[in-house]
């Protein structure tokens, strides 16, 4: 079985022109992280922290439209009590205020 | 029991990089000269082949018969008739012929996003082999159809981080043992034995049933392996079936009956893998379940007949079936807690009993070839819908139901007759134009995903075939996406062929599944195919 090399060159050097990829990228994304502290109302060490940043507290919104107000909702790392949200492609601004909130699921 | 324990030892022995070895040792020996003759190389394999031609032959009055002697073929079945026709007509040879091809290719997949990183972008590097044998006379015979894939690792273990045949060593009941770097599918493997009136097989089997060029409502058998979506060849996207099958030559038509004793799961995606949808409506993030197989019970058996006919020029089908549905419901069943990760959805490939009915239908008239097929189902599953725009009153797993369901194909091959436009144009010019539509009944289930598709291509070639051209197109209407596939090929015409492709996509998206084309899920995975084959003889 022969393979002329030629081909293979061609092939790559075709393959590398159509792509085009730039370097790597130097955006480095936007995270959030912070740690917490449970007060004695947790039930269970072992409980999930649910930690949640939302564009509005008010309370209507959060009940009725929450899509539109919670951009992210992840779990706490209960071993470390750390958080790290990551928010490369929630659309954040900075001229808006956003608030951060953090809840024991009890029954989880 | 035997053989869940063979199962799992081949299961470990296939696991990692001990496949890419054993690969490499056949890739060797297949290499090496002489230890099993391809196909052209005997006389005696081209004469069993004329002889099967000639038992197929008998029965060309029936079009179901021709149908299945192509797919008796399968992707070589061209060349395994070029091979015949070339070949003078030998006796048939008194003893067992072995014959043999194999296509070895390199394909690469590289997302084009401008963003990323070369080695970020290339997702998937991946070596592939596809031997097909045949062992036996042209009536009684062993035949396999192999495929043999894994991404050479031990040359850049950095492409394709985010694309796995699985994620964990498996071995499936239709003999697709998958790692995560390498995986090897037993399409076919079966034993044929044809008589007079009769054909029986019995294997792993992939029955083409059905008239339609792309989406098949009448394929009720066989698991279509979606890891690649649409975007893998289409012979490829069939996993066969261990089962066992009879196909009788009746006056003027024939009957095929199939009995397949053990469901197979149809392959998906694994989370995180770059074919995944990674979320839905921008806030629902994703995991997929295993895609665990239905129960090994007399309840999950599956059984299926087809009656073909040819009147006036038409070839026209019968079916019907009831077992496993080979596609499975992707029930939403429960909210994920991992811990540094958004809450996500569960979702779970299940699998339900079902009944078919389905009829098919084709015929030319000049240039043209017309098709129709359709499958009526009163039973087939899908999950109640419920508000997601108040995700607190979601309720996990989503209820099932069964209903009616409908689905069907209508469309036609044009041949256009170029050389009439470009004299000494002597390349086949074929347009073909498909559109499928799936429906349940009750308005309450969720909508099938596949659905309301109309495709288009156009394909043709250039210079004594050296050079060949295609362009997919295919339009989701009911809520708006398009996937572009322009193909290009240059065969070498000694084994080699080079092929280069771009696949664009773009679906609605307004964050309502109900409005989103399932295209959306997958916009941000344009990418560019490269490949080089090399079949051999």
């Amino acid at each position: 079985m022969r393979f002329r090399n030629s081909y293979m060159v061609i092939l790559m050097a075709a393959a590398l022109g159509l792509v085009g990829c730039g370097e790597k990228s130097d955006d480095p994304g936007i995270f959030l992280s912070g740690t917490y502290a449970l007060g004695p109302a947790v039930l269970s060490e072992d409980a999930p922290v649910l930690v949640a940043l939302v564009s509005s507290i008010d309370r209507d919104a959060l009940e009725n439209h929450p899509r539109d107000v919670v951009i992210e909702y992840m779990v706490a790392d209960r071993t470390t009590k750390t958080f790290r949200m990551d928010l490369s492609d929630k659309k954040i601004s900075p001229d808006q205020d956003y608030y951060l909130f953090a809840f024991v699921d009890n029954k989880g | 029991m035997l053989l869940p324990k063979m199962l799992r030892f081949i299961n470990r022995f296939f696991s990692g990089t001990r496949l890419v070895s054993v690969l490499i040792f056949i890739g060797c020996a297949v290499a090496g000269s002489g230890i099993f003759a391809p196909v052209s190389a005997f006389a005696g394999d081209e004469a069993a082949f004329v002889e099967e031609s000639e038992t197929e032959d008998t029965f060309t009055s029936d079009p179901a018969e021709s149908d299945t002697g192509a797919q008796d073929a399968g992707e070589f079945e061209e060349d395994w008739e070029a091979s015949v026709d070339s070949g003078k007509k030998a006796e048939e040879p008194p003893g067992s012929a072995f014959t043999w091809r194999m296509e070895a290719a390199f394909e690469n997949i590289i997302q084009t996003d401008r963003e990323k990183h070369l080695e970020d972008a290339w997702k998937k590097n991946e070596v592939s082999a596809l031997f097909e044998f045949q062992y036996g006379t042209a009536d009684d015979y062993l035949f396999s159809l192999t495929g043999l894939y894994f991404f050479p690792t031990f040359l850049n273990d950095t492409i394709g981080d985010d694309y796995q045949y699985s994620s964990e060593s498996n071995t499936c009941r239709n003999l697709r043992i998958s790692g995560e770097s390498s995986e090897v599918i037993f399409r076919e493997l079966y034993y044929n034995v044809t008589r007079k009136k009769f054909r029986l097989r019995a294997g792993n089997q992939i029955y083409g049933w059905g008239t339609a060029d792309f989406i098949n409502a009448t394929s009720y058998f066989n698991p279509s392996d979606f890891r690649e979506l649409l975007f893998k060849d289409e012979d490829q996207v069939a996993l066969g079936v261990p089962s066992v099958s009879g196909l009788f030559f009746l006056k003027g038509f024939t009957v095929e009956t199939v009995f397949v004793p053990v469901h197979t799961a149809s392959p998906y995606p694994d989370t995180g893998n770059f074919r995944a949808v990674k979320e839905v409506e921008g806030s629902y993030p994703l995991i997929f379940g295993d895609d665990d197989p239905m129960d090994a019970n007399s309840k999950n058996f599956g059984y299926g007949a087809r009656l073909a006919a040819t009147r006036e020029g038409v070839d026209f089908s019968f079916s019907g079936y009831h077992g496993p549905d080979h596609s499975p419901v992707l029930v939403p069943f429960s909210t994920v807690l991992i811990e540094n990760q958004p809450v996500s959805i569960l979702v779970q490939p299940e699998y339900f009993i079902v009944d078919y009915l389905g009829a098919d239908a084709s015929f030319a008239r000049g240039d043209f070839t017309f098709q129709a097929e359709a499958a009526y189902s009163p039973n087939k599953s899908s999950f109640v819908k419920q508000d997601t725009t108040r995700p607190q009153d979601l309720t996990f797993p989503y209820d099932t139901e069964k209903t009616d369901y409908l689905a069907y194909s209508l469309g036609f091959n044009y041949f256009i007759p170029l050389q009439k436009i470009l004299p000494g144009h002597a390349g086949e010019s074929l347009f073909i134009m498909e559109w499928y539509q799936a429906q349940y009944f009750d308005d309450a289930v969720e909508r099938p995903q596949i659905t309301d598709f109309l495709t288009c291509r156009f394909q043709d070639t250039y210079l004594d075939d050296r050079i060949s051209l295609s362009m997919t197109a295919i339009f989701e209407t009911r809520n708006t996406g398009v996937i572009l596939w322009p193909k290009i090929g240059y065969d070498f015409q000694n084994g080699f062929k080079v092929e280069a492709g771009y696949v664009s996509i773009d679906g609605h998206d307004e964050g309502d599944y109900r409005k989103d084309s399932i295209f959306s899920y997958y916009d941000d995975n344009d990418f560019i195919m490269v490949n080089v084959r090399y079949a051999f003889p």
